[in-house]
C-alpha cells in the first residue's frame, strides 16, 4: 500500500475506527516505515492540538442579544414596507411601463366573508361599522356590527348584488375583495344609513388617460391606469368632468391637477388613494 | 421531553409568527452561535455581524423548517453559510487578520486561559502555540476550516456535520481527514512549538 493511500486512513486510525485488517495492515507499515511513522507522529500531535482547544473562554458580548434583536427588528420593519405598495410606488411601475399587477387582479370580484364574534366590552366605541383595509397588497372589507344588522354589498357598476349578510350585535366581518373582470368596478357595501364605495381595478390596465366623462369614469381611469383601489368618499360622482393625466410627469403633482377638475385627492396611510367631489 | 421536542414546540409557534417563541430560541443559542462564528472570523464585531444576521436568515426560512435535523444543526449550517457568503463579499476588505490578533500581543489570547496553576512560561508558550494554530487555520481553505471548528471545537459528530453541510458521512470523514493533514502541514514549520520532526 503506497503511502497515500496509507495516510488516508490516518483519521480512522487515530479515532480507532479503522477495520481490522486495515489497521493490520497499517500498523505493519507503521512499524517498519520510519517516515511514515513520523509522518503519523505529526499528524497525531496536530490533531492533538486541537483537540487541546480551549472551548468555553470565548467573551460573548454583552450586547449581542440588542444586536440580534435590532437585526431582526429592521427585517420585520423591511418586510412590512416590502408589502406595503404605495399608491405612489405603483404609480411609478405604471409609469415605466412595467405592468405593476398585484393581488387584487388576480382573482374573480368574490366577497368572502369570515364572521367571529367578539366581547362588546373590548371595542372602542368609535370603531367605525364599515372599513376597507388595504394591507399586502389586498382590500378587505371589515364590518362590525354593533346592532343585529344587514350587510349588503353591491356591484354598482353592473347594479348586482354580491352578497348580502346578517350579522348580530358583535360578530365583525372580515373578507377580502378581488376584482379579476377586464374594467374597474365600484363596489359599495352598506349597513343601515352607513356606505363605503370602493373602485377596483380590473385585470387591465387600458385607460383613458385623456378624456370627459362623470367623476366615476374619471376614477375609474385613474384606477386602471395606476392600478390601484380607490375609496369613492362623497360628493357628486355623477358630475362631468374632462381630464388629462398625460401631462402629469411627477405623482405628487396628481392630487393638485384632479384639485383643478373639482376632485379632492388624499392618500391614506395604508396607501389608498382617496377621492372625494366637490 | 427532549431538547429537541421542546425545541419545536417552539418553532411551530414561531412558525405561527409568535415572535417571543422566536426569542426564546434566539436566547437559547445566540451564544453557541457567536462563539462559533467567533472561532471562524477572530473578530469580534464580525462574529457579531454573521450570527444577527443567521438570525434573521433564520426566520425568514423558518416557515419551510420541517424538523428533518435538531434547530441547532440547522442554526450551524445557517452560521456556516452566512460566514462563506460574508467571506465571498468582503474578499476585498479582508477579514481582521489573524496577524493582528498575534501581533496585538498576548491580550486576546490571554483571555482563553485562565487555569491559575499554570506559570506565565507555560501560558506564554500556549497562547503562542494557539495563535499560531488560528493562523494555520486561517490560511486553509474554508470548507477545511469549518470542518476542523466543528469537529474539534463545536463537538459535533460526523453525522451533524454532514448534516449541516449537506455531504455523505464517507465525504465528511475523508474531508477532515485532508483538513487534519493539511493543518498538520502547516505546523510542520514552526517545529520549536510543536516539537514536531
Amino acid at each position: 500500500m503506497n503511502i497515500n493511500k496509507l495516510r488516508d486512513q490516518y483519521s480512522d486510525y487515530y479515532s480507532g475506527s479503522l477495520e481490522p485488517a486495515m489497521k493490520e495492515v497499517f500498523e505493519r507499515q507503521l512499524s517498519s516505515d520510519s517516515n511514515l511513522r513520523e509522518d503519523y507522529e505529526q499528524f497525531v500531535q496536530a490533531v492533538s492540538l486541537l483537540d487541546s482547544f480551549d472551548k468555553d473562554e470565548i467573551e460573548v458580548p454583552h450586547d449581542l442579544h440588542e444586536t440580534i434583536s435590532a437585526r431582526l427588528d429592521k427585517y420585520h420593519y423591511d418586510v412590512k414596507q416590502s408589502q406595503k405598495v404605495s399608491f405612489w410606488s405603483q404609480w411609478k411601475l405604471a409609469l415605466a411601463g412595467g405592468v405593476a399587477v398585484f393581488a387584487i387582479v388576480a382573482s374573480i370580484l368574490t366577497l368572502q366573508p369570515q364572521k367571529s364574534t367578539i366581547n362588546n366590552a373590548g371595542i372602542s366605541v368609535s370603531r367605525p361599522s364599515l372599513e376597507f383595509v388595504y394591507e399586502d397588497n389586498k382590500v378587505e372589507l371589515h364590518v362590525f356590527s354593533r346592532g343585529s344588522e344587514e350587510i349588503e354589498v353591491r356591484n354598482l357598476t353592473s347594479g348586482d348584488l354580491i352578497k348580502e349578510i346578517a350579522l348580530a350585535a358583535g360578530e365583525t366581518l372580515e373578507s377580502p375583495i378581488d376584482n379579476k373582470t377586464e374594467s374597474p368596478v365600484v363596489i359599495q357595501a352598506s349597513v343601515g344609513q352607513e356606505r363605503l364605495t370602493i373602485m377596483m381595478p380590473g385585470i387591465s390596465d387600458k385607460a383613458e388617460l385623456s378624456s370627459n366623462g362623470s367623476v366615476m369614469d374619471c376614477a375609474k381611469a385613474l384606477a386602471a391606469h395606476y392600478r390601484t383601489p380607490i375609496i369613492m368618499r362623497s360628493g357628486d360622482f355623477e358630475r362631468q368632468v374632462e381630464w388629462d393625466f398625460n401631462g402629469i410627469k411627477d405623482a405628487s403633482e396628481l392630487p393638485a391637477y384632479l384639485d383643478t377638475i373639482g376632485i379632492t385627492a388624499s392618500i391614506r396611510k395604508d396607501g389608498f388613494l382617496i377621492l372625494t367631489s366637490r | 421531553m427532549t431538547q429537541r421536542d421542546d425545541d419545536q414546540m417552539f418553532i411551530e409557534r414561531a412558525q405561527k409568527g409568535d415572535l417571543d417563541a422566536y426569542n426564546h430560541l434566539v436566547l437559547k443559542y445566540e451564544e453557541r452561535a457567536y462563539k462559533y462564528a467567533f472561532r471562524l472570523t477572530r473578530n469580534p464585531e464580525i462574529a457579531a455581524d454573521v450570527v444577527a444576521d443567521s438570525f434573521v436568515r433564520v426566520f425568514s426560512a423558518l416557515k419551510n423548517f420541517k424538523g428533518q435535523s435538531a434547530f441547532s444543526t440547522w442554526l450551524y449550517r445557517i452560521v456556516t453559510n452566512c460566514y462563506l457568503d460574508k467571506k465571498k463579499k468582503d474578499k476585498a476588505e479582508r477579514f481582521v487578520s489573524l496577524d493582528d490578533t498575534v501581533s496585538a500581543g498576548e491580550s486576546e489570547v490571554k483571555v482563553q486561559y485562565e487555569d491559575p496553576s499554570d506559570g506565565p512560561d507555560v501560558i506564554a508558550e500556549r497562547n503562542e502555540r494557539e495563535a499560531v494554530i488560528v493562523k494555520a487555520m486561517d490560511k486553509m481553505p474554508d470548507y477545511q476550516k469549518t470542518m476542523l471548528v466543528m469537529y474539534h471545537v463545536e463537538n459535533l459528530s460526523y453525522e451533524e456535520i454532514a448534516d449541516v453541510l449537506d455531504l455523505p458521512i464517507g465525504t465528511v470523514k475523508s474531508r477532515l481527514n485532508r483538513a487534519r493533514m493539511a493543518l498538520r502541514d502547516a505546523l510542520a514549520q514552526h517545529t520549536e512549538l510543536f516539537h514536531v520532526g
